[in-house]
C-alpha cells in the first residue's frame, strides 16, 4: 500500500522533472529586445490640398490648407511633405485613400480636407489617416465659421491633427496679447496689441499716449489686465476687449500696483502692491470682495502666478538676498523656496499642465528662459541671449513664448517661441518691435 | 653671514609668497563681503527690464513726462477711437466641431486589400542600408545628425522612383513571396550558421505570408499562424549579438520620438508581434506599459507601432526563425527623453 504510494509519488515527481525542461524547449519564448534609441525629427506628414466643394473659391481652400501646414510645420514636430512629391492626388473627400502612395513618400500621416461655402459661412471638413497602420486616426470632423474666420478654421484642423498624433492638446487656435513698440529706444511708444498666435490678425487695444506694460488676457479673452501709467504711477488696469474701455482695478486705493495675473477660474486677480517701500502680493476677487494680503515680508515679493488648479502661487522674492522663486498656498502662508541654482530668477509662470514652471534667469551677464519642475528639480535652460525674459505658456504647456531684446542703442525687442525641449526656437512674426507676450487659452 | 643670508632670503621669500598667494588660513572669509556686495547690487529692477516693468521705482521718473503729455482724463475717451483697433478680430464664435462626419467604412475596407506590399520595398531599402551603417552607434549625437539628414532624401527618393517601379516590381514581388537572401550582417556572424536542420514549418508561412498577413490585419486573428510552427520547431541557434543589434537599430531608426506628447514620452511600452518568415510583423499589440496612464500609453504604443510598421520587413536570419517568430519589443524612452 504505502510502497505503491511512494512509487506513485516518485513517478509523478520524475515525470514533472523531465517534462519541465521538455516543455521549456518546445514552448519557445518570444525574442525580447529593448529599444532605447530613437530619432528626434519632425514627423513627415502629407497635407493634401483641401478639396473645393460647391462654389467655394479655390484660393480659399488653398489658403486654409496653407494655414494647417504652417501650424504643423511651425510646431517643429511635423514636416509637411512638398506637394510636388505626392504620387496620388485627393480630388474627392470621400474617395478611399491609397495608403501605398502615401507610404511610398514616407508620409506617416495624411490629412485630407474639403471646403464648402454657403453664403457667409465656411465649412471645413477634414480626416486624418495613419498611413502605416492604414487606418483613420480619429473620426472625420467639420468646423463652420464666418467667412473672415477662415484662418481659425485652419487652426482648428491643425489643432486636431496635432493632438491626435501627439496626444496632447493643440495650441494653434489661440491669441496673444502683447506690447507693440515703436520709436527710438529712448522715446518708445507702447500700445497694447493682440494677434493670432502666429502673428496674423493684429489689432491695437490702446492708443500710444499712455505707457502700458505686462498685459494678461483672461481665460475667455473678454478682458485684459495690464499695468498702466496713465495716472503717473503704475496701476493695474482692466480693459474690455470688446468695447476697448479700461478702468483701474478696484480695491487698490493706495500705493503702486503692478504685475497682475488672473486666477485660473478668472474670478480673482493677483497683483503686487508697493506700500511704503515694501512690495507684497495681494489677491482680489473681481466680483467685489475684499482684497487679501498674501505676503508680509519686508523684502520685494512680486510676479505671482497661480497653479492651474488655483491651489498654489509661485512668485519671485529677494528675501534671501537675491531674487529667487518661491511657492506658497493660494491663501498665503509659509513660502517654500524652489530655485537654488546660480544666478537670479524672476517672472515665474506656472504651466497650464501644472507640471512645470517657466522663468527668466540671469546668470553671468546672460539671460535665459528656463523651466523647472514645480518642486524646483530638473531645472533646464531653454535659451540664452543678451536679454531673454518674460515667458508665457502656450495653452497646451508645450511651448513658451518670450521677449528677446537685442543689444545696443538700436536694440529692439521681439517675440520668440521655443519648445520646452529647447528645440524649435522661432521668431514670432510681428509688424514691429514687440514685448511682454501673454498667450491666451485655446479659443472656443 | 651665509646663514644670515639664508635666513633673510628664506624669510623674505616666505613673505612674498604669502603676499602673492595669501595667508592660507585667511582664505575662508572673503566670500562673505562678496556676497554682501552682491546683495546690494540686486534689486528687481536689475533683474530684467521685464522686472523693471513690473517694478515701480525706476518708472516713476520715466513716466512723469508722459502724464503731462496725456492727461489721464483724455486718455479714456480717446481710446475707443484710436487708429484701427480691430477690437476682437475674432468675431467668429461659430467654429464648433460638428462630428457629423463618421469616417466612411469603405475607406478601411478598400484600401488595405489591393497593393499594400509592393512599393514599400523600394523606398525602404535605403533606410535599412543606413541602419546597417549606423550599427556601430558610438556617439548618439552623431547618429542623430546622420539620421536627420537621412530622412530628407527618404521623402525625395521615392517620389522619383515609385510610379515606374511600382508597376515593374509588382509581379516580381507577388510571384516570389519567399524572403530574399538576408543582407550582409552588420557584424559578421560569429556562430557558424548551421543550415537550418529541419524547419518545414516556417516554409509554409512563407508561402502564405502576404495573404496571411493581410488576413491577419483584416481579421485580427493571426493566432493560427503563431500556433502552427510551435509543435515541430526544432530550436535554431540563438541570434547573435549583431543580429539583435541590427533589429534594435532598424526599429530605433524609425522610432520618432519628437511627436510624442509630454506624458506619452514617459511611458515604456512592450509591443508583441508575430513574425512572418519574410520579416513582416503582424498582430501587433501592446502587452504592457508602465510610467503613465491609459491614453499616454496608447499614444506611446501608436508611435512604437508606427516605428515597427515603417521599418519592416526586418532583416532576420530565416534559419533562426524559431528564435524570432514571436518578438516582444520594449520601447524605453528614458534615454531619449534626456536628449
Amino acid at each position: 500500500m504505502t510502497r505503491t504510494r511512494v512509487l506513485a509519488v516518485l513517478a509523478t515527481t520524475l515525470l514533472a522533472l523531465f517534462s519541465a525542461p521538455l516543455h521549456a524547449q518546445t514552448g519557445q519564448g518570444p525574442l525580447r529586445i529593448e529599444i532605447t534609441e530613437g530619432v528626434i525629427e519632425p514627423l513627415p506628414i502629407a497635407i493634401a490640398p483641401f478639396v473645393v466643394e460647391g462654389n467655394a473659391a479655390p484660393q480659399l481652400a488653398r489658403d486654409i490648407t496653407a494655414v494647417v501646414a504652417s501650424d504643423l510645420e511651425g510646431s517643429g514636430l511635423f514636416r509637411p511633405i512638398s506637394e510636388t512629391a505626392f504620387i496620388s492626388q485627393v480630388t474627392n473627400f470621400n474617395t478611399p485613400v491609397q495608403y501605398a502612395d502615401w507610404k511610398a513618400i514616407n508620409a506617416q500621416g495624411l490629412v485630407t480636407g474639403a471646403v464648402t461655402v454657403q453664403g457667409d459661412r465656411i465649412t471645413v471638413k477634414f480626416r486624418l489617416f495613419d498611413t502605416f497602420s492604414e487606418a483613420p486616426l480619429g473620426e472625420g470632423l467639420q468646423f463652420t465659421g464666418t467667412a473672415n474666420a477662415w484662418r481659425r478654421l485652419g487652426h482648428k484642423v491643425a489643432d486636431q491633427v496635432y493632438s491626435r498624433i501627439t496626444g496632447e492638446g493643440g495650441y494653434f487656435d489661440s491669441r496673444v496679447v502683447f506690447v507693440s513698440e515703436t520709436g527710438p529706444k529712448n522715446a518708445r511708444q507702447k500700445r497694447l496689441a493682440v494677434m493670432d498666435y502666429d502673428g496674423e490678425n493684429q489689432g491695437f487695444l490702446t492708443d500710444s499716449q499712455t505707457l502700458v506694460l505686462a498685459p494678461r488676457i483672461s481665460a475667455d479673452g473678454s478682458e485684459v489686465l495690464y499695468t498702466s501709467y496713465a495716472t503717473g504711477f503704475p496701476q493695474v488696469t482692466r480693459l474690455d476687449t470688446r468695447t476697448l474701455e479700461s478702468r483701474p482695478l478696484e480695491g487698490q486705493p493706495e500705493g503702486m500696483t503692478f504685475s497682475p495675473r488672473y486666477a485660473p477660474d478668472g474670478k480673482s486677480v493677483l497683483f503686487s502692491m508697493a506700500v511704503g517701500g515694501n512690495t507684497d502680493i495681494y489677491s482680489l476677487p473681481l466680483n467685489g470682495g475684499e482684497r487679501q494680503r498674501l505676503t508680509t515680508a519686508p523684502s520685494i515679493e512680486t510676479a505671482p502666478s497661480y497653479s492651474p488648479d488655483g491651489s498654489q502661487i509661485v512668485f519671485e522674492s529677494d528675501r534671501s538676498g537675491s531674487p529667487q522663486l518661491y511657492v506658497m498656498p493660494a491663501g498665503g502662508g509659509e513660502p517654500r523656496r524652489i530655485s537654488f541654482g546660480q544666478g537670479r530668477y524672476g517672472t515665474p509662470v506656472w504651466s497650464p499642465r501644472g507640471d512645470l514652471i517657466a522663468f527668466t534667469k540671469q546668470n553671468r551677464g546672460r539671460f535665459h528662459i528656463g523651466v523647472m519642475r514645480v518642486d524646483g528639480s530638473e531645472e533646464r535652460l531653454l535659451t540664452a541671449s543678451f536679454l531673454d525674459e518674460g515667458p508665457t505658456w502656450a495653452p497646451n504647456g508645450r511651448v513658451v513664448m518670450f521677449t528677446r531684446e537685442t543689444a545696443g542703442a538700436g536694440g529692439e525687442p521681439s517675440l520668440y517661441s521655443v519648445d520646452i525641449t529647447g528645440r524649435n526656437l522661432r521668431r514670432v512674426k510681428t509688424p514691429g518691435a514687440a514685448s511682454d507676450p501673454a498667450w491666451s487659452p485655446l479659443l472656443d | 653671514m651665509q646663514t644670515g643670508l639664508k635666513f633673510s632670503l628664506g624669510g623674505h621669500g616666505a613673505l612674498i609668497l604669502v603676499a602673492l598667494v595669501g595667508w592660507p588660513f585667511a582664505g575662508q572669509t572673503p566670500p562673505e563681503p562678496l556676497g554682501a556686495v552682491d546683495v546690494t547690487l540686486i534689486d528687481a529692477a536689475t533683474l530684467s527690464p521685464g522686472a523693471l516693468v513690473d517694478t515701480p521705482a525706476p518708472f516713476e521718473a520715466a513716466s512723469a513726462p508722459e502724464i503731462a503729455a496725456a492727461p489721464a482724463a483724455d486718455a479714456l475717451p480717446e481710446t475707443p477711437a484710436p487708429s484701427d483697433p480691430v477690437p476682437e478680430p475674432e468675431p467668429l464664435p461659430e467654429a464648433e466641431p460638428l462630428p457629423d462626419l463618421p469616417a466612411p467604412p469603405p475607406v478601411d475596407r478598400v484600401a488595405p486589400v489591393p497593393q499594400p506590399q509592393l512599393p514599400e520595398d523600394l523606398p525602404e531599402a535605403p533606410e535599412r542600408q543606413e541602419a546597417v551603417e549606423a550599427v556601430p552607434e558610438p556617439a548618439p549625437e552623431a547618429v542623430e545628425a546622420e539620421e536627420q539628414e537621412a530622412t530628407a532624401p527618404e521623402a525625395a527618393a521615392p517620389e522619383i522612383v515609385t510610379e515606374a517601379t511600382e508597376t515593374a516590381l509588382a509581379p516580381v514581388t507577388v510571384q516570389v513571396p519567399r524572403r530574399r537572401p538576408p543582407q550582409p550582417d552588420p557584424q559578421p556572424d560569429p556562430a557558424p550558421v548551421e543550415p537550418a536542420p529541419a524547419d518545414p514549418a516556417p516554409e509554409q508561412p512563407a508561402a502564405q505570408d502576404p495573404v496571411a498577413a493581410a488576413l491577419a490585419e483584416a481579421l485580427g486573428t493571426p493566432e493560427t499562424e503563431a500556433e502552427t510552427p510551435t509543435a515541430p520547431a526544432a530550436s535554431g541557434p540563438p541570434l547573435t549579438q549583431g543580429e539583435r543589434e541590427g533589429l534594435r537599430v532598424a526599429v530605433g531608426q524609425c522610432w520618432n520620438f519628437s511627436s510624442l506628447g509630454t506624458d506619452a514620452a514617459k511611458v515604456t511600452v512592450v509591443v508583441a508581434m508575430e513574425m512572418g518568415l519574410d520579416g513582416r510583423p503582424s498582430n501587433l499589440r501592446m502587452v504592457s506599459y508602465e510610467g503613465g496612464g491609459d491614453t499616454a500609453a496608447q499614444q506611446a504604443y501608436e508611435t512604437a507601432r508606427r516605428a515597427i510598421l515603417r521599418c519592416q520587413p526586418f532583416d532576420l536570419p530565416p534559419e533562426k526563425y524559431d528564435q524570432w517568430q514571436t518578438i516582444e519589443m520594449t520601447f524605453n524612452p528614458e534615454r531619449m527623453r534626456r536628449k
